[in-house]
């Protein structure tokens, strides 16, 4: 190639840049500006649909106004998310008639069709949070349909909070693969179905689903183990029994047995303590240690097994022994102090710093 | 011998163009990925997720890691900024890395410590502590007093006396956004896979801060505050965003970044080098990779730790020379998975991007300034060449770092100015006159002692008011 040809092309491609740069900056400065005035006027949209739904609390002929534009609906959408989450019975009704008269899910159902992904996931994520139980068949379809992995747990979270004894095989269906999201979601995901039941009342029937889950050998275990936290974190105190049959059914897991003890801690169910004294000599020190760690629930009779912990070899069981024997009052406290002057270095030093911090903290 | 000099930079000069059109075509490339991608992740991470997560009750509870060495200015403000934080379960352990100045004094006197014999479980190595101390104010607030080790040998003493199964590293000049935390650890909530994550870390000179709080985001007011400004709206916002895109991040900022504890544990904790961040990161990808374990570095946009950057030449240069150096120790000891199918898109593309184009682009860049001009010397290139060579490496350059500020458009901790906008375009543009030349010198500088340990330590100001940054 002569000189010239490649002078040529870099003063060809030099203009280029130079325009295609220039370009950008004005590009950078317009929508730097467009960014900041669609913020402010999202904002005041939001403050005045705001106002509106609040008066309507009072008033239900009050006006609001119907959204025309995108950032309109976005707008309203937001407002009604954020209330609805906040508020429930008659004013999420409310909520829910205004949301329905505006054709503010109709125009989220139509968002569904988008071909952008994000489109398609705040489409369902609004409509979750507007927990309208005819969106049931649009939620399935999507989760039928949808190959996007960031709309799938999108669409599963928005039927479980709406879901009924049909939607737990669906929602199942997708939970049980190993390797889809985490615990925690699952558990999020049930907290929301246990919710979504006791809603409408209906505990009983919850029980029999959630035995009949407990029972389906298809069912992954560390699926059943997030269930049982969500019992444990939603306070389902109807699934009491259920929860020590499965301790006794799942002897095996480790992971189900933590998940029974803490969940039975949650329920107060402190009359079960030949559960604790077992799980407190359990081979396994993850199960001694959750079980040490609320061991102050239970009747001073737990004392003595946790003055044993002190000298485990786990870290871990020895320092929330001593947090328990810190928080049973007197008696807890003597074995405390009695094991400041122990041979063992490890149980003196941990008794002497859970004293210390009790001190400080008083 | 001038003929033969002559002759290799001749010989030379398609090698620095060819590296000099790569190295652009991937920051273009880098670039166009992320304004796809943090356009679209943001777009989905809304307030009510946010808010969700936080009234609900998964999160994973989580301990915050400061080091600090000779920290007296900044320390307080920082911890007074993290116990402030809007998390529902966390604790702060300061380590104090046997400081000379009045960083464990400032800590007893402000909020009121006291010593106490905590039993610490020795998971991983670090030097003899001193002292260990608690908060009577904030019971969640610990300060461990250990013998002077460096950075990575605190860390490992932090993660001793964490309690939780995560944990944050973040350095004690640092301020996080009030909900960073919450928006940096909801994917280990959502996605099993995930075992570190990074947060975007922003300049926090010129920034209006109060009680450890950024209320107003402000472009840094002097010169080379404003180039690294750039530099770190590029370095995150393009950079980062698509080494997650091709699943090869390699760092994790050490001022803000969240690690599940078992994995850090798995690999011995962090390894005592001057690129401790980049040096987990590597060996996290070595460790799962070869036991088959799945999993994910990720970087989110959203959560912003705000940092004080060097505010003058020498301090802004020992920090470059310490970087590079971290940078070739860390590739160094992970030398295996070069170009090593078996470490997956990280061996195969990320190891030697950062091995080829970061480690030796220095001397490849410094030897086109050099080789460039001596040529023009010599009357082997025309001033016309020369004038549209230049002309071309500025305007791609310009291109690039434009782009990326228009990346801070999208993001929510924004500048909010137009005018500190325009002010970032202009550095922009500015940083191929000199700056970037230097900041290439003394990497290059840094390549040839890379076996040096130490730190330069830049000096610190007070978090408070108008920040304008640190000096040596």
């Amino acid at each position: 190639m002569g000189s010239e040809t490649l002078r040529d092309i870099i003063i060809t491609i030099n203009v280029l840049l130079f325009a295609v740069t220039f370009l950008l900056f004005l590009v950078l400065l317009f929508h730097k500006l467009h960014v900041e005035r669609r913020a402010k006027k999202l904002e005041q949209l939001r403050e005045t649909y705001l106002a509106d739904l609040a008066h309507r609390f009072y008033d239900p002929s009050h006006p609001v106004h119907p959204p025309q534009t995108f950032l309109e609906y976005e707008a309203l959408g937001n407002v009604v998310a954020t209330m609805l989450v906040n508020v429930s019975g008659e004013m999420a009704e409310n909520i829910r008639r205004c949301v329905r008269e505006l054709g503010v899910d109709v125009h989220y159902r139509e968002m569904l069709g988008s071909r952008r992904w994000v489109r398609r996931f705040i489409a369902v994520e609004k409509l979750g949070y507007f927990r309208f139980p005819e969106l049931k068949p649009v939620f399935e379809s999507v989760l039928a349909g949808e190959k996007d992995s960031r709309i799938i747990p999108k669409a599963v979270w928005a039927l479980s909070l709406i879901a009924q004894r049909t939607d737990l095989p669906t929602i199942n269906r997708i939970l049980r693969d190993p390797l889809f999201m985490s615990g925690k979601f699952n558990e999020y995901i049930y907290t929301n179905i246990i919710r979504s039941f006791r809603e409408h009342e209906q505990d009983a029937l919850l029980v029999e689903v959630l035995d009949e889950l407990m029972a389906d050998p298809e069912l992954p275990v560390l699926l059943k183990r997030d269930i049982i936290q969500a019992c444990g974190a939603e306070m389902f105190f109807s699934a009491q029994k259920m929860v020590l049959s499965c301790f006794t059914r799942f002897r095996d897991v480790a992971e189900m047995r933590i998940a029974c003890i803490r969940t039975l801690e949650r329920f107060s169910a402190v009359d079960e303590e030949w559960l604790l004294t077992e799980c407190l000599r359990d081979p396994d020190w993850r199960i001694r240690g959750v079980a040490a760690k609320n061991a102050h629930l239970y009747s001073p009779d737990i004392i003595s097994p946790l003055r044993n912990l002190l000298h485990d070899e786990s870290y871990h069981v020895r320092i929330n022994s001593a947090h328990a024997l810190a928080k049973m009052g007197e008696a807890g406290l003597d074995v405390l102090v009695e094991e400041t002057q122990s041979e063992d270095r490890f149980v003196r030093d941990v008794s002497q710093y859970v004293l210390k911090r009790l001190i400080y903290a008083s | 011998m001038l003929h033969k000099v002559v002759e290799i930079l001749l010989f030379l000069q398609p090698v620095v163009f060819i590296y000099f059109i790569v190295l652009n075509g991937f920051y273009t490339l880098f670039t166009i990925i992320s304004l796809r991608d943090i356009r679209n992740y943001l777009t989905t991470i809304t307030s009510h997720s946010i808010d969700n997560t936080l009234n609900g009750m998964f999160y994973r509870p989580l301990s915050i890691l400061v080091p600090a060495y000779n920290e007296e200015k900044t320390i307080v403000a920082s911890i007074k900024s993290l116990l402030a934080l809007r998390y529902p379960e966390y604790e702060v352990i300061v380590v104090n890395d046997g400081s000379t100045d009045g960083t464990l004094n400032r800590l007893i006197e402000e909020f009121r410590l006291v010593r106490i014999d905590r039993p610490i479980s020795l998971v991983v190595p670090h030097e003899p502590l001193i002292a260990k101390y608690v908060s009577i104010d904030h019971p969640h607030l610990f300060v461990l007093d250990k013998e002077n080790g460096g950075k990575a040998d605190a860390l490992n003493a932090g993660i001793n006396a964490s309690r939780f199964p995560l944990f944050c590293s973040i350095d004690a000049d640092s301020v996080l956004e009030n909900d960073a935390l919450i928006r940096a650890t909801r994917l280990f909530v959502e996605d099993r896979e995930v075992i570190a994550t990074g947060g975007i870390v922003r300049v926090l000179n010129g920034c209006e801060v109060e009680d450890g709080v950024v209320r107003k985001v402000k472009a840094p007011r002097g010169l080379l505050e404003s180039f690294q400004s750039v530099e770190y709206t590029k370095g995150f916002l393009s950079g980062r965003t698509s080494w997650n895109y091709f699943r090869s991040l390699l760092i994790i900022s050490g001022a803000f970044g969240i690690f599940r504890k078992d994995m850090v544990v798995a690999v011995n904790g962090y390894r005592k080098s001057v690129g401790e961040d980049m040096d987990l990161v590597v060996r996290l990808h070595r460790h799962c990779r070869e036991k088959k374990i799945r999993y994910k570095v990720v970087f989110v946009p959203d959560p912003v730790c705000w940092t004080q950057v060097p505010s003058d030449l020498v301090s802004l240069l020992k920090q470059r020379n310490r970087w590079h150096r971290g940078l070739i120790d860390s590739l160094w000891h992970g030398k295996r998975m070069f170009l090593n199918p078996r470490y997956g898109m990280v061996g195969i593309f990320g190891f030697p991007y950062f091995f080829f184009v970061e480690m030796f682009g220095p001397a490849v860049e410094f030897l086109g300034y050099v080789g460039f001009l001596i040529l023009f010397i010599l009357g082997h290139v025309s001033r016309e060449f020369a004038i549209l060579f230049f002309l071309l490496a500025v305007l791609w350059g310009t291109w690039i770092n434009l782009a990326s500020i228009l990346l801070d458009n999208l993001i929510y901790k924004r500048y909010g100015k137009l005018g500190d906008v325009m002010k970032l375009c202009f550095f922009g543009l500015l940083e191929f006159f000199g700056y970037r030349q230097v900041i290439v010198v003394e990497r290059l500088l840094a390549t040839f002692f890379f076996w040096k340990k130490g730190w330069g330590k830049p000096k610190r100001r007070e978090i408070h008011g108008e920040i304008s940054g640190s000096t040596a």
